[in-house]
């Protein structure tokens, strides 16, 4: 598979210092990326913390993003390195030469960002599993094949017009209206 | 190398390679997606399947046991495994009784998920069985699609990698990990012990009309561990196609007629206070045929 | 709206250039309706490939975009050189060392990358990086089944989830017994029959529904 366009696009716009399209990059691979570091660290708070780290660097360094890889590889790699890092700072007992900390102190004053994390913010997510998949199973067959072939199997609509012996323009239309039908269970629960 | 060859290669492929892929199983317009990692080494095989979509479903199976998972109702099914029950299941030792019943050929070339395949078609010759389209991978020899065919030509179930990994190493420790179950599960056990195989003149449960290709292959006694009852299995194959008949002396709550799950098709009868289950990949017209044959006759008469 | 949205959820699939619209992505980035619109569809994906973490913080982008801006703030001043040259006091020595650091930290990083190698069976992160199926399979291999979600939800679960797929018999549903005992019989002549239909038995019996 190719490189992502909307990704490509986003970056580009985030290395000329369009802020916003940074953001639209962090909302799409936030859960990604704090499930990485939650391979790392059991603790929510501190992974929380590592991954925002990790977003904030990517952020200072995607001028050296060139594009050769995809850009969540590029964003892994951060993120799997801030989370090594961050273990292996408290893991010492006499940093002689502490990333992190220092690193840290660069982001000294910065209290009060947890205000942005209360419990209200925070959600099950089996509750939004449960009722995606909920949504799902109410699906009709042609919608729910489509969908699954598209987000589980990361089929092409190509692909998928081939195995569902069916237009492209056709298979478009069922994967959105499957994400239509599922967000309108889902969009209650967030907002 | 002709079609038949390419199928033995596959089968050993299957049973002797480390792989791990993504599949997905289309059936009666349904899609399940999953995923298998097999392992062999020194000790055996293993194997693991894992339903992707929905709550996650999943099969592991090893030399002992075969255990299903099914986290959203914390349920643990076990069931012994037989040596042989790896995918792809068996080898055909009759190829010459195979042709009788079934063309099997090679029909052409296709790529499935990047991998160069040959196409083997096995058809069967009556409607009493279903065919069989396989991809085989050129390289690796490992199966990539599977479509079965039912008696009026149409697919019925297949089965498509969407990606397709041969592992170098065995990867052992990871199938290791099976998950610690607490007690909120609930376990079940079809059965206690190994089943015992029967030789064919203790069973008293005959066929009079066997469909034509099909012989007997094994006949098993097992224990249902809740009800104390004995179940006997008996197995009848034509060398690719399989179905069995399980007798039981309780009543499957008087049910009688027929019934289907994508491929397999079951029939249900009574006879003499006893329930005749004939259940296969076969069409429903064979499994019928079966079932209304049975008949008791009195062992050592 | 709709409109819009089908073009999000296009957006989030497309990998070729035919059909790109720059202008979909200005609509985007000017609409914080559509924004939220595309996060719920990538969360959707997500929640799918089992990927979601246990817990969702909805405020976790905000965060980070107010610490990006308060970075880029505190940038703005502290990497003027001239201004640590002329003053060279100790608390503007601090921050460049700071970005200094920060700096060797990608160097560091794209360092390590390069020369960690992956242990199969481990749960080493790299396996991370790998396709994305090679992460799903070695997330399925090492965090197999949620056992640690309480009891009471998952009976919850389990209700809710009367009707999720997988397979079922004809006919037969208003027969859970028979359906059960169907089931039974035929893992059991799955496991000792014979069989030319490659995977597909496993499939059937990995794809049973969730209430057996």
């Amino acid at each position: 598979m190719g490189i992502n366009l909307l990704d490509a696009e986003l970056v580009r716009r985030a290395q000329e210092g369009d802020s916003k399209a940074f953001d639209v990059l962090v909302q799409k691979y936030q859960f990604k990326v704090i499930n990485l570091v939650g391979r790392f660290v059991n603790d929510h708070s501190e992974c929380q913390d590592i991954a925002q780290d990790a977003f904030v660097k990517a952020y200072r360094a995607i001028g050296n993003f060139r594009g050769e890889s995809q850009f969540y590889t590029w964003l892994y790699r951060i993120a799997a390195n801030t989370a090594k890092n961050y273990l292996a700072s408290r893991s010492r007992k006499s940093p002689t030469y502490t990333v992190e900390v220092e690193d840290a102190e660069h982001y000294e004053g910065e209290s009060g960002l947890k205000e942005y994390t209360t419990p209200e913010n925070l959600m099950l997510t089996e509750e939004i599993k449960q009722t995606i998949f909920k949504a799902i199973e109410a699906l009709p067959e042609d919608l729910k094949s489509a969908i699954t072939l598209r987000e589980i199997e990361g089929l092409s609509y190509e692909e998928i017009a081939d195995v569902m012996d069916c237009p492209i323009g056709t298979v478009r239309s069922r994967i959105f209206r499957a994400r239509d039908s599922i967000d309108k269970e889902l969009r209650p629960l967030l907002e | 190398m002709p079609a038949m060859d390419w199928v033995q290669k596959m089968s050993e492929s299957m049973r002797n390679l480390n792989y791990r892929g993504n599949f997905v199983y289309m059936h009666e317009k349904q899609l399940e997606s999953m995923s298998i990692l097999h392992l062999k080494n020194e000790q055996g095989e293993k194997e693991r399947l894992l339903s992707l979509n929905g709550e996650a479903r999943e099969v592991i199976r090893d030399n002992k046991n075969l255990t299903c998972i099914w986290p959203s109702s914390r349920t643990v099914v076990i069931d012994h495994t037989k040596q042989n029950s790896f995918s792809p299941l068996f080898i055909p030792d009759d190829i010459a009784s195979i042709s009788q019943l079934y063309d099997v050929k090679l029909t052409g070339k296709d790529r499935v998920a990047g991998h160069e395949s040959v196409m083997v078609f096995i058809s069967p010759k009556d409607q009493l069985r279903y065919g069989i389209k396989l991809w085989i991978a050129e390289e690796s020899a490992l199966l990539v699609k599977s479509n079965l065919i039912n008696e009026l030509g149409e697919v019925i179930e297949q089965v498509m990698f969407t990606s397709l990994e041969v592992l170098l190493d065995s990867h052992d420790l990871t199938l290791n990990t099976i998950p610690e179950l607490d007690e909120s599960f609930t376990m079940v056990r079809y059965h206690q012990g190994e089943p015992s195989e029967e030789s064919s003149s203790d069973v008293a449960w005959h066929l009079t009309d066997m469909p034509k290709g099909f012989r007997l292959d094994s006949v098993l006694k097992r224990e249902v561990s809740a009800t104390g009852l004995y179940v006997h299995q008996m197995i009848f194959t034509d060398g690719l196609a399989s179905l069995s008949v399980f007798v039981e002396k309780e009543s499957v709550q008087n049910h009688s007629g027929s019934t289907s799950m994508g491929a397999v098709n079951a029939f249900i009868r009574i006879v003499d206070g006893h329930s005749i289950i004939a259940i296969g990949e076969v069409p429903a017209a064979t499994v019928q045929q079966v079932a209304e044959s049975v008949f008791y006759q009195e062992p050592n008469l | 709206m709709n409109d819009e949205k089908q073009k999000i959820s296009h957006l989030l699939d497309e990998y070729s250039s035919n059909n790109f619209e720059k202008k979909t992505i200005d609509d985007l980035l000017d609409d914080v309706n559509q924004q939220y619109c595309l996060s719920r569809y990538q969360m959707i994906g997500q929640a799918m490939r089992h990927e979601l973490p246990n817990k969702i913080d909805t405020g976790f982008s905000p965060v980070v975009m107010s610490r990006i801006r308060q970075t880029e703030a505190k940038n703005k001043f502290n990497v003027d050189p001239k201004k640590v040259v002329t003053t060279w006091r100790w608390e503007f020595l601090k921050p460049l060392a700071g970005m200094a650091v920060a700096a060797s930290v990608a160097i560091i990083s794209i360092t390590l990358w390069q020369s960690v190698s992956f242990t199969p069976g481990s749960t080493a992160p790299d396996a991370s990086f790998a396709s994305v199926e090679q992460k799903k399979i070695d997330l399925l291999v090492n965090q197999p089944i949620q056992v640690a979600v309480p009891a009471s939800t998952t009976l919850g679960t389990a209700k809710r989830n009367r009707n999720n797929n997988g397979m079922h018999w004809k006919v037969i549903r208003d027969a859970p017994g028979l359906e059960r005992k169907l089931n039974a019989y035929l893992i059991n002549h799955t496991e000792y029959s014979k069989s030319m239909q490659g995977l597909i038995p496993q499939a059937r019996v990995a794809g049973y529904g969730a209430e057996k």
